[in-house]
């Protein structure tokens, strides 16, 4: 299993940066949002997307997938998949049986893609028997309900098939996350043998100072400097009370 | 009267935690009580203690034993004083 | 092949990160191991292992730092 971060915990912060933050952190897989700062878009030079790809392993960082939900770029982002050797983890459309659908066309395209599960029940479903046969990506959720149980039955009836989990929280917000069935998340996790990623982002917008200053933002930190000193919960409270913009 | 050393780790990241209690054990006079107050069972640092320093180096007393908060008192054992 | 049990505990909240270590290791069968991965040494944690299970747990550092300690911590038979 290796876990990774989103661009989601550094929206605003260009390629260079947050790959500094992420190594800083010993994570070893990024996971890149479509509309964060990081400059890879469907529509970026093919060179440029490369240079990205070479940067991220000069860091010690694989570049695991690209999320994106909006319509639209499909053969883009098919041609996107290819140059940045990582899948399009797919959030749209809404509807789960077009989204299977829209997969398999950007598949046929040459693309690599999974489609992201987010709160559906593992039920008999033919959409879902459907999906559960592709590459998966699934949006855990512990405010929702403990995601272990949930994460176990994935695994099992996708053998295989589910390689990217995105866990909101962790980093700065772990110490906040008692009790929501996190350690339960991993134990069933190493059990099973998941060899996935797993990937965080702030549970919400409201933490994204929180996030920055973890992340060792320019102010929060510097080479050799211990970010680590920061107080997590005083900067939870500031970002609870509004206290980013 | 021993004199309390307050230390509460609670916002301290994780991968500081063991320094500073370490640090601030070793820094404990002979009057001194470090009352560590933490978010979790500190019974790995009582394991630590007991493995570096010896059963008979400290006495190690929770007052408040979760189930969100504990709270232990942390005390070198007077030279000698242990039968 | 049989995968890797990789446990991650840097995701964990303090209060349940030395439990769900200890069930993880309580689920294994004799022989079988899985890979602790931490952002510092778990010294602590190799002393509860020692009162705690001793003679029943190996443990071998794969990785040390300066980032990341990654320990392969086995379930031996019980002598």
């Amino acid at each position: 299993m290796k876990l990774g971060l989103s661009s989601a915990a550094a929206p605003d912060a260009p390629l260079g940066e947050l790959l500094e933050a992420a190594a800083r952190r010993g994570f070893g897989a990024l996971e890149l949002r479509e509309g964060d700062a990081h400059g890879i878009t469907p529509d970026a030079d093919v060179g440029a997307i490369g240079e990205a790809v070479r940067r991220a392993t000069a860091a010690g960082l694989t570049i695991t997938g690209y999320r994106t939900g909006g319509a639209g770029h499909d053969l883009a982002l098919a041609r996107l998949s290819y140059t940045l050797g990582a899948p399009i983890l797919l959030e749209g459309p809404e509807d789960l049986a077009a989204r299977i659908a829209r997969a398999r066309q950007m598949r046929n395209a040459g693309a690599a893609v999974a489609i992201v599960l987010r709160g559906e029940s593992v039920v008999q479903d033919g959409a879902l028997a459907a999906a559960l046969s592709s590459p998966l990506a699934w949006d855990a959720d512990p405010r929702v309900g403990p995601p272990g149980r949930f994460a176990e039955a994935l695994l099992r009836r996708t053998a295989g098939a589910l390689r990217h989990i995105c866990l909101p929280g962790g980093g700065p917000e772990t110490t906040l996350q008692d009790g929501m069935g996190v350690g339960d998340l991993m134990r069933r996790l190493a059990l099973a043998g998941y060899e996935g990623t797993l990937v965080l982002a702030p549970s919400t917008t409201r933490y994204r100072l929180a996030w920055r200053s973890w992340l060792g933002h320019r102010g929060g930190g510097g080479c050799g400097s211990k970010v680590a000193e920061t107080p997590v919960r005083q900067l939870t409270t500031l970002a609870m009370e509004g206290g980013e913009r | 009267m021993s004199e309390l050393v307050l230390l509460d780790v609670r916002s301290v990241e994780p991968r500081d935690r063991f320094d500073r209690i370490m640090g601030a054990y070793e820094a404990l006079g002979a009057e001194q009580t470090l009352e560590l107050t933490v978010d979790h069972d500190p019974k790995c640092m009582y394991y630590t203690l007991r493995a570096t320093r010896g059963d008979d180096a400290f006495d190690f007393d929770y007052l408040e034993n979760g189930p969100e908060t504990w709270r232990v008192q942390v005390r070198k054992a007077a030279a000698g004083a242990r039968a | 092949m049989t995968a890797a049990h990789t446990l991650d505990v840097r995701v964990i909240p303090p209060r349940e990160k030395h439990p769900t270590i200890f069930d993880t290791f309580n689920a294994l069968a004799p022989g079988e191991s899985f890979v602790l991965v931490n952002d510092h040494d778990p010294r602590p944690l190799r002393y509860q292992f020692e009162f705690e299970h001793a003679g029943e747990f190996g443990w071998e550092y794969l990785e040390q730092g300066p980032s990341v300690w990654r320990v392969e911590i086995s379930r031996k038979a019980k002598s």
